[in-house]
């Protein structure tokens, strides 16, 4: 797609939604009922970034259904952005229209394209969204169609939103106490010094904010404010089984 | 004959000043023999045990050693022991006298016994005498020496590769290493080896632990050159005698791949010591197959481009046209994966994939594409996208880019291979009838003339106008992955 997108105009779009940040985001091998994963690869992506591509499949009687989910998490939401903007240049189909519905509402930006005709049951075959600091790109890619929406929505929930009370309850996510601060506009704070090593099995570790933007810088992890007054930040760790 | 004693055994040891070295020689080989056709050879005279031309009954002059009978008998002790320890154990096999036990001994006493090791690619700088510098895939190197006697079962386990244009006329050679019992010197060769030749007779020294070192072989006339591209496997049967009126006598059978390729493949691959990006013999597989035969670059290209158009393993993403095998670096260990029936990332390719795919393996061979886009948003006629078979034009009737393994500066006036999509070869190709014509070796050309552009894009101002080479930004060959 030859899309000359401004990623400044997509930032200024979003200014006024939460603050989202996630590190060492990935999926597990049983994140989409019925699918088995089949590869896994870690890639040289946009911006320095690595990318990390699952391929899960499933059969079905048109044949092997390949849903390809791609998750790259960079150091703040305008790499973010850069990167979903590359992936869509690097797409033929010139028309990818934006994102609708329960999808638009979850993520920062996001496209989303329809099945092709004759393919019954499929609602949206590929669909690229940015969340805070994280791009996702969701293909299908097999003989078979897959729609794609209930992964996107699933994934886009997954970075967005706060873990469920039966996460936390349960152990598989953290909330650690809220850090109540207050700062000037354009102020930045130092919440993590030292962010651990982004690898399999390790935390994923996930901030939230109502507003400001969350940027990594070196090891560090900053949080910048938008305005003046007083600023709830919160943080949750998500185990992630190795596989 | 109810076969030897013991005693006799170890008196004849004695006797002969049989070395601890050549008893170890006979016991590996005992142990080592796959059968007992193996064990006894073809009579007179050839296979591993030679007859004793000092000793024993007959004339001396091509007499039989031990045959097949015995052979079985060797076998069935030795099966019944697990293994023999001890070449007293031979003692009351029937039918194995002092004779063939002379034979035994003669035969490893004064013997080149082993082929230690073999290197196609002694001189990692050139290779105008010797084989390219390879590896085996992104993530492993290929075993150095190419050939070892503890590692190498099969072919492929031994692989080597030859640029038909710096090995032309060129004399070749390969280094081997050999071992030794009680020579000094003997002479050596291999048969076989197809149109890779033969490895010519040389007298080879052995220092006092018996080793020779890396010696040098020259192949006997090579004759890989006039038939182009090639994967193909040779085995060699090597020899050694003592003295070159001698009878040849049997070393081991070593197998070997052999990859030949046009010329020095180009960027990205480099012949750099120590990169990853040598030439992969995974990716050797594939492309020596899809070009097998061809004695050009334009024809070895037009062969791959052929070979991933109808490879049948991956489609054309008719929803978004992405590019899933990497627009900055080319994920070809995966690309591999996918052509060889694993899922690679996935069954679906856009333009991007295809040009890396062609340009990447056809540079392995020797070619010099480049990949390149034409943009933007342009116009299409219909066409046949890769792994379809009907004519469609795709998405809302444009590309925003198409990407292809371009020649040259990636002008107008240079030829493509596009390995994505067929168009049609006749003089209207935006009307039907349509006849598939893969595009290979096509001027890419302008709006005036019946080239690659006019069968791609309408002549329209939305269509072959908007169709503009864009060598100056996008014309690259990705690193490889």
């Amino acid at each position: 797609m030859d899309s000359h997108q401004d990623v400044d105009s997509w930032l200024a779009e979003i200014a006024g939604r939460p603050s989202v940040f996630n590190h060492n985001p990935r999926l597990r091998s049983a994140e989409f009922r019925s699918f088995e994963l089949v590869n896994q690869v870690t890639l040289a992506g946009a911006n320095g970034a690595t990318e990390n591509v699952y391929l899960f499949a499933r059969q079905t009687r048109g044949g092997e259904a390949v849903l390809r989910v791609a998750v790259s998490a960079h150091d703040d939401t305008r790499h973010a952005l850069l990167a979903l903007r590359e992936g869509l240049d690097n797409s033929m189909n010139p028309d990818i229209p934006r994102a609708a519905s329960r999808l638009a509402k979850l993520v920062d930006i996001g496209f989303a394209l329809g099945a092709e005709r004759g393919q019954r049951g499929v609602g949206l075959a590929a669909a690229s969204f940015s969340v805070g600091n994280v791009s996702v790109t969701l293909n299908s890619v097999g003989e078979s169609a897959v729609d794609v929406s209930a992964a996107a929505t699933h994934i886009g929930k997954l970075l967005a939103t706060p873990p469920d009370k039966t996460a936390l309850k349960s152990g598989r996510a953290r909330l650690f106490a809220p850090t109540d601060v207050e700062l000037r506009a354009g102020q930045a704070l130092t919440l993590i010094e030292q962010l651990p090593e982004a690898r399999p099995g390790a935390e994923r570790i996930q901030l939230l904010a109502p507003e400001g933007e969350f940027r990594r810088d070196g090891t560090a992890l900053l949080y910048v404010a938008r305005a003046k007054g007083p600023q709830r930040i919160e943080l949750f760790t998500h185990a992630q089984p190795a596989d | 004959m109810s076969g030897l004693s013991a005693s006799t055994i170890t008196s004849r040891l004695a006797a002969e000043g049989t070395t601890p070295a050549t008893q170890q020689l006979i016991l590996q080989f005992l142990n080592g023999v796959a059968s007992a056709a193996a064990l006894a050879g073809v009579e007179p005279q050839e296979g591993p045990v030679e007859d004793s031309p000092s000793s024993g009954f007959g004339d001396q002059v091509r007499d039989y050693d031990i045959g097949l009978v015995v052979a079985q008998r060797i076998l069935a002790r030795r099966n019944g022991l697990g293994s023999f320890t001890a070449l007293t154990q031979l003692a009351g096999i029937k039918g194995l006298g002092i004779d063939k036990f002379n034979d035994l001994l003669y035969s490893f006493t004064l013997c080149v016994h082993e082929v230690s090791g073999i290197v196609f690619n002694f001189n990692s700088a050139t290779c105008s005498n010797d084989a390219l510098n390879l590896r085996r895939n992104f993530a492993n190197p290929l075993p150095s020496p190419s050939w070892t006697r503890a590692s190498n079962r099969v072919a492929r386990d031994s692989c080597a590769a030859y640029s038909i244009q710096a090995t032309q006329g060129q004399p070749l050679a390969i280094r081997v290493a050999l071992r030794a019992n009680g020579l000094s010197a003997a002479f050596v060769r291999a048969t076989g080896g197809g149109t890779l030749g033969a490895v010519k007779e040389q007298l080879v020294s052995f220092d006092a632990a018996g080793d020779s070192g890396w010696q040098s072989f020259q192949l006997d006339a090579p004759s890989f050159h006039a038939q182009g591209v090639r994967v193909f496997e040779i085995a060699w049967t090597w020899q050694w005698r003592r003295l070159p009126g001698d009878p040849w006598r049997p070393l081991l059978v070593t197998r070997h791949r052999i990859y030949t390729i046009l010329e020095l493949p180009t960027l990205p691959w480099v012949q750099t010591t120590g990169s990853t990006s040598q030439p992969w013999t995974d990716a050797l597989d594939i492309a020596c197959v899809w070009a097998n035969g061809a004695t050009t670059r334009d024809a070895a290209a037009a062969l791959v481009t052929a070979g991933y158009n109808g490879c049948g393993r991956v489609s054309y993403d008719t929803v978004q046209g992405a590019t899933f095998y990497g627009s900055v670096d080319y994920q070809l260990t995966q690309m591999i994966a996918r052509l060889n029936g694993g899922a690679g990332l996935g069954g679906k390719v856009n333009c991007t994939d295809s040009a890396s795919t062609v340009s990447t393996f056809a540079n392995l061979l020797g070619c010099d594409l480049w990949q390149s886009r034409m943009s933007s948003s342009f116009a299409l006629n219909p066409m046949i996208a890769i792994g379809y078979s009907s004519w469609v034009i795709p998405f809302s009737g444009s590309f925003s880019y198409h990407e292809v393994a371009w020649k040259g500066a990636c002008t107008s006036a240079d030829n493509v291979f596009d390995g994505c999509l067929q168009v049609d070869a006749d003089a209207d190709p935006v009307n039907p009838p349509h006849t598939p014509l893969l595009p290979t070796n096509m001027l890419f050309g302008d709006c005036s003339t019946m080239t690659y552009r006019l069968r791609l894009c309408p002549p329209t101002s939305s269509g072959c106008v908007k169709c503009q080479p864009q060598p100056a930004t996008t014309r690259k060959r990705r690193p490889i992955v």
